[in-house]
Parts: structure tokens; sequence; C-alpha cells
């Protein structure tokens, strides 16, 4: 058989070069997913101040989900202080040393209270000298601090800021700033690549981390030649909470972000690659479907003569797996280059570290071969069900015109499909709001457009009749056209169904990015309606500054708000689910002056000891009411349970979750506000205290003082990187799609030059056949943009009402203007250049050119 | 192969469309018969019923000791391969396959050996021997329906069936083919039926069996063409 597949193959280059292509693309697309994939799954980060540790004990940095990928906790989680001591015990244990981590920053002197800022490339942390023994740092000058004034610094550091053994530092944790003195300087075994390091007496950096009870990690040192250390560290650290890292793993404690990357990146390759995976299908059979559509005589020919169904069928597989093999590995290659262009995106929109590698190995390529072979073997079983099914005569007949009539079977699930795309699209969202619903209304979008490509035939007929009034004006192109159109209304349905596929997915896209954004913005803008707003351009405001602000003159209430997450568990369906939010940790005294969430039931005042309000997104996601207890997990981790004292609209713009202010930041790393909102007490006491804030503003390092206006702008930057995420996972679906569509124009189009020839010969010039063929290219793409804008709306109505209980997504006029002008343009482009070159040669060659 | 009052109603109801009306009638062994009618008699029909492409609505259809109403659809490709030759008027040929591999597509579909000597003889008879690589669109319509012939032939079928295999052919290259046909049934003692609404096709026939409406509306044997034209312009007033 596959002889003959092979020779089918070479003679219908043009045929199948569409579905190689397709394959091609198809098979790199999944590779680049299982790259990413594989990447969350094992590259890794050497560790640098760690690198000496025999043993390294942290907190538990993820939740364990069943059945699913687990989350990975946003803060560091710490371990007890006393752990150290348990660890100590442990036999062949040398050492134990407890690591403090604490962020800050480092301002040169410059005469002003508030210091000049150095900018550094990687975050810089101080710690305790004695964690110096983990890496281990060697002293290259000076002497090890021996005051809570006196500081050593990495020699990196030390030669980026310009200062020396000696000199003054201005170290600052949040708005705190703190002179200390050089006195030494140390050199890392391997360097420090990924940050820089300020060490201080023990003591000090135990005050500086604010929680001396609580360790970033344990670092252990073993006695030469002791054995299963780690086995036996894990056994003294069991049921604490501790966690115990060696060899490489080390690096992810070290580095929260290379965790939160794996985070990342695992769950949204596996999703990405599981989409990429059904529209290969989809694409391949479609473009199978054309092919086999073209040699349906040749076929039926064949089940006439001798050959079985099966026969029919095996003959199809047998050219799809030869185009599906050679196209998949071929495109396994292009793969990794994917891979490291989807890299470069997402370091570039922030998500994933500048510095992350990608861990290349051949399994994805592989992987992705097999689903993508095995994927087009089903692509292919799919376009040559019907040819295979029916009765020899029937094909023999049917081969001539193309069959008018739809199989009731196939209009029943068209039409069966469009209905449950609308209810999932429109009335899910009514029903069972929260985020299932907008991942529901994502989802119809897929269910209306495979509902509407079996109906496809159906719609192309309809507009052709709708737009054929217009087109009869030219009497000769415009009635050859509304003519091809009506008769082979299928064939035409099979370009029109890409095309829209491509324009509703964008519509959508945009619409969902589009609406989200703007929402967040009205309700920043709207819900801040403090006088001034304080932030920090470093790592936060230290949370003595709201007390500092409140003695001021004129300030009537000073909100200070904390960031975090924080994760929800709830049971979805029937089974656990845990999904993290953004969180905002809030003092409710005098909160009205200061932020309107929009709260819709409870209040917020009773926003304190273990109480917690939710965006109604939130609430009803996890179907929480007020009053109700929600199991959460905290920035670091930690576990409680929260009754639920408020449910309020201004989510987007503010978080889903609202804690009480000093729960928040307990389990937050830097224990840090990242605004303080400040309202006067109004007449003439703004400037006063405008004036007052900017003389603060001069003394604090980082602080700046904002118009409520310009805070609005701050919280789009973490929408926008969400939005961007899904924009460049779903651009290289579109490049996708936007490849089919091409391959399948230029092949239909391609595959009607004998029909050309044809007219040419009795008459109608080379002018009237490109005429003809631009009015078919409006009918295919003007049907195309109404499906896809048909199609989109529903789950574009959906999602919003999912995401701000209000039917009307927001609309880019423009952008929207640039999908549908882009479509037009591709779909036209697609179908007059082939033209053209089929039109070049002379008219009889073609006609008695091949079959 | 025999006919037993059979009949094939298509569709439904009202709808319905009565093609054949009670056919009956043999084909001896080693004969050449042609089956001639205007447009709509339903002569395809018939073809189809005797090659077993179709299912009688009613009566029975014997290939040899074979009666083929009652076979499943595997069977019927199976009788199809081994016992009938199908000779169609165009789009015989698979364009991707050389002379030589469509001769022996069937052979290929059915898993069987094919007799190289057998092959040799019956390319040659057809005239084709000198052709066998190339691939369709380098051959005449003549020779790409020897080519047909020569499939048909290869797998010493029972029975060659022909539907309108002039139809698409000028006069000089139906005569080729029809000779052919002749000469095979002459020489090597085949059985040939060939629809055809060509008098002159039809002269080359031991017999001619004339169709109308459905039904069978008589024979000639042996005739000459003028013969077959003047039963011919009769038939639309019978």
């Amino acid at each position: 058989m596959f002889d003959i597949a092979w020779s089918t193959i070479k003679n219908r280059k043009g045929g199948f070069i569409a579905a190689f292509i397709a394959v091609i693309c198809g098979s790199a697309v999944i590779t680049a997913c299982g790259v990413l994939f594989m990447s969350g799954v094992l590259s890794g980060v050497a560790p640098e101040r760690y690198a000496g540790a025999t043993v390294m004990v942290g907190g538990q940095q993820s939740k364990e989900v069943k059945e699913n990928f687990d989350p990975h906790f946003a803060e560091r989680a710490t371990v007890p202080a006393s752990l150290a001591d348990k660890v100590a015990r442990v036999d062949g244990v040398k050492k134990v040393v407890g690591d403090h981590t604490v962020e800050m920053a480092l301002q040169k002197d410059d005469g002003s209270a508030r210091g000049a800022p150095v900018e550094l490339d990687h975050p810089l942390y101080g710690h305790g000298w004695s964690s110096t023994a983990l890496g281990p740092f060697e002293l290259a000058e000076g002497n090890r601090p021996g005051s809570a004034g006196e500081t050593v610094l990495d020699a990196g550091l030390a030669r980026k800021a310009g200062l020396k053994v000696g000199d003054t530092a201005r170290l600052s944790v949040g708005t705190t700033a703190h002179a200390y003195r050089i006195v030494g300087l140390v050199d890392a075994p391997n360097g420090l690549d990924r940050q820089s390091a300020a060490f201080f007496t023990d003591s000090r950096a135990a005050e500086l981390s604010q929680r001396p009870d609580r360790l970033t990690a344990i670092g252990v040192l073993g006695e030469d030649g002791a054995d299963g250390l780690a086995d036996k560290v894990k056994e003294a650290v069991a049921g604490s909470g501790g966690v115990v890292y060696t060899g490489d793993d080390v690096g992810d404690l070290e580095f929260l972000d290379i965790g939160e990357s794996r985070g990342f990146l695992i769950p949204l390759s596996a999703s990405f690659g599981g989409t990429a995976l059904a529209v290969v299908i989809f694409v391949v059979s479609s473009t199978l479907g054309l092919v086999i559509h073209q040699r349906r005589r040749e076929l039926a020919m064949l089940r006439a003569i001798a050959a079985t169904p099966r026969q029919v069928h095996r003959l199809i597989g047998s050219e799809v797996l030869l185009v599906g093999v050679t196209g998949a590995v071929l495109g396994a290659a292009p793969g990794f280059l994917v891979a490291g262009l989807l890299r470069d995106a997402f370091a570039g929109v922030g998500v994933l570290p500048e510095d992350f590698e990608l861990s290349f190995n051949p399994l994805p390529a592989v992987a992705a071969v097999l689903l993508t072979v095995l994927g087009a073997r089903l692509a292919g079983f799919i376009a040559a069900f019907r040819i295979a099914k029916i009765q020899p005569v029937e094909a023999l007949s049917e081969s001539q015109v193309e069959k008018d009539e739809l199989g009731k079977g196939r209009k029943a699930t068209g039409v069966g499909l469009i209905l449950l795309g609308l209810v999932a699209a429109i009335v899910l969202p009514l029903v069972i709001p929260g985020e299932l619903a907008v991942a529901g209304a994502g989802g119809a979008l897929v269910v209306l457009m495979v509902g509407s490509a079996l109906i496809g035939p159906i719609l192309v007929r309809a507009a052709t009749r709708l737009m054929t009034p217009l087109l009869k004006r030219s009497r000769v192109s415009g009635f050859l056209a509304s003519a091809n159109s009506a008769a082979n209304a299928r064939r035409l349905s099979s370009a029109v169904v890409p095309l829209a596929l491509g324009a509703a997915m964008a519509l959508m896209q945009l619409s969902m990015l589009n609406t989200v954004e703007t929402t967040a913005k009205e309700q920043a803008a709207t819900g801040v309606v403090s006088d001034y707003v304080l932030t920090s351009d470093t790592t936060g405001l230290s949370t003595d500054l709201a007390e500092k602000v409140r003695a001021v003159d004129g300030v009537e209430t000073a909100t200070p708000v904390a960031r975090s997450q924080a994760m929800l568990t709830y049971i979805e369906i029937d089974k656990p689910n845990t999904k993290p939010f953004s969180a905002q940790g809030l003092d409710p005294r005098g909160l009205d002056r200061t932020l309107d969430l929009d709260v819709r039931e409870g209040s917020l005042d009773q926003l304190r000891g273990d109480t917690v309000a939710l965006s109604w997104i939130a609430a009803d996601t996890a179907r929480l009411k007020v009053g109700d207890t929600a199991d959460m997990n905290l920035g670091d981790g930690v576990s409680k349970k929260l009754k639920v004292v408020a449910v309020y609209g201004n989510g987007l713009g503010f978080g889903d979750v609202t804690l009480p202010h000093d729960m928040l930041t307990a389990h937050t790393a830097n224990q840090q506000d990242a605004a303080l909102l400040v309202s006067t007490a109004g007449g003439g006491a703004q400037q006063r205290v405008g004036a007052e804030l900017d003389k603060l503003a001069a003394a604090t390092p980082g602080l700046t003082v904002q118009n409520p206006e310009e805070f609005g702008a701050v919280q789009q930057g973490q929408f926008a990187q969400q939005s961007w995420t899904n924009l460049i996972a779903n651009a290289l679906l579109m490049l996708y799609v936007l490849i089919a569509v091409v391959n399948t124009l230029v092949m239909a189009t391609t595959g009607r030059s004998r029909e050309f020839a044809m007219l040419r010969l009795i008459g109608t010039s080379k002018r009237q056949t490109r005429r003809m063929m631009f009015m078919e290219s409006w009918i295919v793409v003007v049907t195309a943009i109404v499906v896809g804008v048909a199609i989109a709306i529903p789950p574009a109505v959906g999602s919003a009402l999912g995401l701000t209980g209000q039917p009307i997504p927001h609309v880019q006029p423009l952008a929207w203007g640039g999908v549908v002008l882009f479509v037009a343009l591709l779909g036209w482009l697609s179908i007059s250049l082939p033209t053209r070159s089929a039109l070049r040669g002379r008219p009889i060659d073609a006609v008695y050119a091949g079959e | 192969m025999r006919l037993d009052n059979v009949t094939k109603t298509y569709g439904k109801g009202d709808n319905a469309v009565t093609a054949l009306r009670g056919i009956s009638l043999e084909v001896p062994r080693g004969t050449f018969t042609a089956v001639m009618g205007p447009s709509g008699s339903g002569k395809s029909t018939f073809l189809h019923c005797v090659a077993g492409l179709d299912r009688p609505t009613t009566g029975h259809v014997h290939l040899g000791d074979t009666e083929l109403s009652g076979l499943k659809e595997a069977a019927l490709t199976a009788i199809r391969r081994e016992r009938i030759g199908y000779v169609f008027q165009a789009y015989n040929l698979m364009s991707a396959l050389t002379v030589k591999q469509n001769v022996t597509l069937v052979a290929r579909l059915a898993d069987m050996a094919v007799d190289e000597a057998w092959l040799r003889e019956v390319l040659a008879r057809v005239g084709m021997s000198e052709h066998v690589g190339r691939r369709p669109n380098q051959l005449s319509g003549g020779q790409q329906q020897r080519v047909a012939i020569a499939r048909a032939l290869v797998t010493r079928p029972d029975a060659l069936l022909a539907d309108e295999p002039t139809g698409a052919l000028d006069t000089r290259t139906s005569q080729e083919v029809l000779g052919l046909f002749r000469q095979i049934v002459d020489e090597m003692g085949q059985t040939v039926l060939m629809v055809t609404h060509d008098p002159v096709a039809a002269s080359y026939a031991d017999a001619v069996l004339f169709l109308a409406d459905g039904q069978l509306a008589g024979q000639l044997n042996r005739p000459t063409p003028a013969q077959v034209a003047e039963r011919m312009t009769h038939l639309g007033n019978w």
C-alpha cells in the first residue's frame, strides 16, 4: 500500500504540500510546548550562596494538589528557627547555619537624607555572617562584621557601586535606611550571577528580617564521610513543614523565581500543547479533506473495481502516514527554535527570569513526532470517512457534481453544537459565575467553531444567495462567481472555515484582553478615592511609614495597602481545586475615605482577626457567601480558615482577596506595603499635606508621592503581564491557523486551473476570469468574517459576564477593524495570487494536463 | 450470467423512481453482448446490478453459480475483484500510477500474486507492451482505455463489463477498442457485456439487447449498424 501512497503523493505534490506544511508547523509547535514543559520539569540554576552546603532545609514551597499541577506559593515559605537545633542534633552534622535573607536596596551618600539609589542588575540580599560558610565565601579583604553598624559586601557589588573597604554604604529595607561601614569584601566560590550580597552580624541580620523566629533556610555542613545525611535530616525535620534539598534542587531553594517559572511553564505548556494538538488535527483534516475531495473520482473508481472501504482507509492512511512522519520529523528541529523564541518572549514580558535556560533534550521531539503523526492519522481517518463509507455507485455519481444536501446527521450535529456553544458561552456565566464560567466561554468558541464548520456549506450558500444581487451587476464574472459558489459550497466552505477560525480566535482574545484591562483600569481609577498615593521604587514601603504619615498635620486617613497572593481551595463540581488569586492587605480604619472596593455584601469594617473579603468573582468561583469559611493559603503557604466578611466588586482593579493588613504582611517575605493611600481633612489641608509629604519623600529612600490617577497606571502593569502571556501563547496558534488558511485557499485555487483553462478556451478573457475569482474571494472573505465575528461575540459576551458581571465586552474598534482587514487581505491574496499564476500558461496545455 | 425478474427502485413514496422493471435474461458464456437504449432507459443501473455495484430491489442476479443479490459488501467487493472486469467511460486509471502498476492494481488490492506471463500476454494483446512505464497523462484516450481493458482482463474474470467504453473516444480510436473487445471474445473466449448508445459500437456484438423505460424491448443477433440504428429510432415510440 505504501508504494501506491508514495506514487500518489509524488504525483499530487500540490495537494499534499499543504498538508505537509500543516504537519511541519504543527510538529514544531508541539515540540516547542514539549521543550517548555521539560524545561519546567528539569531546568534549574546552580546554587551560589548555598553551593557549599551538604544539605539544605527550607519550607514547603508549593501546595500539593491531587491529580493536578502543584501551585507554587508566591512568597518564601520560611521554617521556624527552632528547627535548626533539631537538625544540629542529627548524627554526622558538623555545622548548622540558619540563614536570614532580607531584600535590600543600596544608596550612595550624596549629602541628602534620601541618598542616590544605585541601580543593580540583580536583587541585593542581606544575610548573617555565619551563612558565608555555606558558599563558602572567602574573605578577600578586611574583616568580618564585628558590630551592628558594620557590613561586608560581595566584591562584585562593591566594584559595581564604586565602594571600597572603609567607605560608608547606605542599605535600606523598604523605606528604612541605615548607614553601615564597609569592613570587608568577600568572594563567592563560583561568583554571584543572579544576586548581590551584603553580610551583617547574625543578630543584625535577624533584626533586619523582622522575624528572628523564622529562617529563610537552614544550611547543613556534614562531617567528612558522613553517609546518608540527607535521609537522616529528612527524618529529623519530618512533620515540621521543613523540606530537604540536595544537589541541583538547592538552586530552587535559593532562587524562588526558578520554582515559580516551573509553576508557570508546566501548566501553560501542557494546556497549550493540548490545544495545539487539537488545532493540528482540525487543520490537517480540513486540508486533507480538500485533497481527497479533489480525487474522489479516482477513489470512487478504486472502490468500484476492487477496493474495500478498509483499503481506501488504508491507502489514505498510508499517504497520511508518509506525509505525517516526514513532516513531523522535519518540524521537530525548528520546534526547538520556536521554544527559544517563546522563552525570549516570556522573558521579555517578565514572566520568566532573564537568565532562564531551556533544557534541550530529544524527548519533546520524539513525543511531538508521535503525537503529530497520531493526530494526522486521526485527521486522515476523519477526512477519508465519507469517501470510504459510501457505496461505489454513489461514489461514481456523486463524484461528478457535488451532492447538494448535507447529511441529516451532520446538519443536526452542527446545529446542536452551535446551540451547545451558545449555552456554554452565555447561559453558563449567568448560572455559575466565576472563573469556571470564563473558561467555559473560551471553550465555547471551539464548540461554536466545529458546529459552524459542520454546517459550513449551508452558511456559504446563504451568503452567496445574499450577495448574488450585488454580484449579478457584473454580467459575466459576477454571474460565474455566484454560480460557482452556489454549486461548490462545500469546497468554498473548507476555505471559509479556517479563515473564520483565525478571525474568531483573534477577536475573542482581543475582546477578553480588552475587557479585563479596561475594567481593571476603570476600577482602579474610580476605586482610589484618596488625595495622595505614596509608593516606593525600591522593594516597598516599610510598615512604620503609615504611622509617620498619620502624624502629619491635616492627614485624616492613611491606608496601607500590602500586596501578595493567596490561594483559595474549594470544591469544583466534585473535587477539590486550588487557585491562586491576587491579594491585598488593608487596614479598615477610615477605609471609605481612601478606597472604594464597591462592597456588595457585608462590610469591610469587620476585616480584622481571621477574616477575609472576596471579590465576587473569587466568591462565586469558590461558592462562598458572607459568613462562610474560606479555606486559604497565604503568600508563604500558611494555611488558614478565614471567615468571609464582605464581597466586593472591584476585584480586577485591586485583587480578588482582601485580608487584614497585618495578617497579609506577616506572611510576605519583605513585610512591606505596596502603597499608602492618604486622604486629607479637606479645605486648605490638601496643599499643606502635599508639601509635607514631598518633604518626607525627600528624606526617605525610594519614596514617591503620586496622584491617584498615576497609581491606576501601576495596577495596569500586572494585568498587562498576564494578558501578554496569553497573547504570546495564542499568537503562535494564530500563526499556525494562518498558515493553514493560506494553504487551503492556495490549494483550492490551484486545483481549478483546468476550469480556468476551459473558461478561457470558450472565450472568457483573463481579466474576466480574474474578476470572477476576485468576486469569489469576496464571498469567501465576507462569509468568513461574518461567521468569525458571529461566533466570537457569544464567548466575548460570556467572558465579559464572567469577569465584570456586565454583558458588554469592551471592543476596540481599531483592533477589530485591523483583524477584519487582515483576514480580508489574507483571504484575497491567497486566492488572487494563485489565480494569476494558474492563468499564466497556455490554456490548451492546462486542459490536457492530467486528469 | 443470468437475471431473474430484476427490478430496481430509487427513493421512496412519491419520489420513487423505478429504473428497472422486471428484467429477466441470460448472457451466454463466451459471447459479446451489447445493451442499448435511450438515455434514462435504465442501462447503467442494469450494468451496476450485474456488476454487484448496486443491489436490485427485487429479483436475483446470478454470476455463474453465485447469487449476487444476497451478498454482503465485502463479498461483493471480492466478486468484483476476482470475477468481474469493469471498464468505465473515463477516469479508469489512477493518475499517479504507471501503466503496469495500474494493470496490476486489482491483484495488489486483493493481495494476489501477479501471473507475469499472463500479464505480458494481456499487455501484448491490448498493444501496450511498449508503454508499461508511462503514466496515464502521457497516453492518448484510446491508449488509456486499452490499459483499462488490460486491467479488467488480467484477473481472468468470468465477465468483462463495459459502461460506454467508447463514449469519450473518436471514431477511429473507438474502432480499435471495439475490435479489441471482439478479439478477446473470439480468441480468448471471454464474456463481454457492454452498455452503449452508439449503433456502430453495438454492431460489433454477437447480440444487442434493447432497453426502454426499464424493460427489455427486444433483441437483435449479429446486427449491422443500420439495423441497430433503425431499431433505436423506433424505440422512442415503443
